[in-house]
């Protein structure tokens, strides 16, 4: 079960017409080291025509360029970050994040880290955690370039995050997952659904570490960058039955998740989920806020 | 403090009076912490890879800055030398400095100095080693690049 109209046909079941797009980079302000530079003035003097995003506070689209966006003194001074539009939003909808205890649990290459760590302005504690040598070292590059000060950076697989013996006011669930056709040309020669119910698994078992070190009144934001239901709706479903979580309503850009799908009937919570379909603005994502339930 | 920092410190004329009780040395690598990272350190208690604010590390004993730490120090020395927009530029892409690429000069420079660099902005872009003096040099090398904040681009570009 794989190749691009098997996937085309499920996105169809899902309510969305596919087609070719290609999403525009993106950059986020990183205010802890910005405030005070004009640098959307200094980048639109080099050339750079940007756009504001508009559920993204600090955020622009980057719609034209001579060269590398990555590739200028404002970059180098960790003045922003290159992050896509959809992936700047699940750090937003954490309600309050100064003087927290914040886990990111799947933290390289650290796009999210440093954004976590800009909205919390350096104070209380985040932990990192990857598993990967090569991501870990992107993840150690970033902190240093974005001057962040507040982060601590372990190699431990998420899914022994209780190891660290700490309740988390904060988590952040940005899963390892398959990734979706809008930022890989070869994604539906790559992906089969054999891959998709591996990562669901690995997924779950985030997720079920993740509650053990969440704190009772701790809030959890769980994210994709996968359109496949299995690491995403059905997913949630079954930490609401099985996890005691239960979803938050959420104020941002994307569909209601549908509470149906493939004739499986989901919890009507389902419906707080937010997935955002790809288009030439954002990549495709899928995003949950989840708290401890108090049923 | 370690003394390899402290050395770097001294040989750029400037102090920062960091509080040893909060400074870490782990695998050839120093790291500032504060005081709630501290506790949470010691409440963890595993080997971490980075914690805080990454001062340099100590290699055959001999300190190589950060560029945090570099940025902390840009606002105490009081030797600074100013870039043209071309050779800050060039300085980045690892290249030295030569008479005609300097913008001007904050306190006095001798050969053999180590100094910061900064662009037209006053942002520090690394430092390096006078090699002559810059307001009778006329061809040569002025300032060796010895490190600059390029390095983020050719490191990531190792990745």
């Amino acid at each position: 079960m794989s190749g691009r109209e098997f996937f085309i046909n499920r996105y169809r079941e899902l309510g969305w017409e596919f087609r070719e797009v290609t999403p525009m980079q993106a950059i986020r302000l990183n205010m802890m080291n910005a405030k005070g530079v004009n640098v959307i003035e200094r980048l639109e003097n080099l050339g750079f025509k940007l756009e504001r995003i508009p559920f993204s506070s600090h955020g622009y689209w980057v719609k034209a360029s001579k060269f590398s966006i990555g590739a200028t003194f404002e970059y180098l001074l960790g003045y922003y970050s290159i992050q896509e539009a959809a992936a700047q939003i699940p750090v937003t909808l954490f309600s309050d994040l100064r003087d927290k205890k914040v886990l990111d649990a799947c933290a390289a290459p650290g796009g999210k880290t440093i954004q976590l760590a800009d909205l919390m302005d350096n104070s209380g504690v985040i932990i990192a955690l990857d598993i990967n040598p090569r991501r870990l070292k992107a993840l150690i590059n970033q902190l240093e370039r974005c001057r962040v000060k507040n982060t601590i950076v372990y190699r431990l697989d998420a899914r022994k995050a209780s190891k660290l013996g700490i309740k988390f006011d904060r988590i952040l669930l940005d899963v390892p997952c398959s990734g979706n056709f809008s930022t890989d040309p070869k994604w539906f020669y790559r992906r089969t659904l054999n891959d998709i119910r591996r990562n669901a698994k690995l997924q779950r078992e985030i997720l079920t570490e993740a509650v053990k070190v969440l704190d009772g009144d701790g809030e959890m934001i769980y994210a994709t960058c996968s359109l496949e239901p299995e690491e995403n709706e059905l997913n949630i479903d079954w930490a609401i039955k099985n996890l005691k979580l239960e979803t938050v309503a959420i104020n941002c850009p994307g569909d209601e998740s549908p509470t149906e799908i493939f004739n499986k009937k989901l919890d009507d919570s389902i419906r707080n989920c937010r997935r955002i379909w790809p288009s030439d603005k954002t990549q495709g994502f899928f995003i949950c806020k989840l708290k401890k339930s108090r049923r | 403090m370690a003394n390899p920092l402290k050395e770097f410190m001294e040989k750029l004329n400037a102090a920062i009076n960091f509080d040893e009780a909060l400074i870490e040395e782990k695998g050839g690598k120093i790291f500032l912490l504060n005081n709630y990272l501290r506790s949470t350190i010691d409440k963890v208690g595993l080997e971490y890879l980075h914690a805080g604010i990454y001062l340099g590390s100590i290699k055959q004993n001999r300190f190589i800055p950060s560029f945090p730490l570099l940025f902390m120090l840009a606002d105490k020395v009081r030797k600074k030398i100013y870039l043209t927009d071309k050779a800050a530029w060039l300085f980045i892409c690892g290249r030295d400095i030569f008479a005609e690429g300097i913008l001007h000069i904050e306190g006095s420079i001798n050969k053999g100095d180590l100094v910061m660099l900064f662009n037209k902005h006053g942002e520090c872009l690394g430092y390096g080693m006078v090699k002559q003096d810059p307001k009778r040099a006329r061809i040569g090398v002025v300032i060796k690049n010895i490190m600059d904040i390029g390095d983020f681009l050719r490191r990531e570009k190792q990745l």
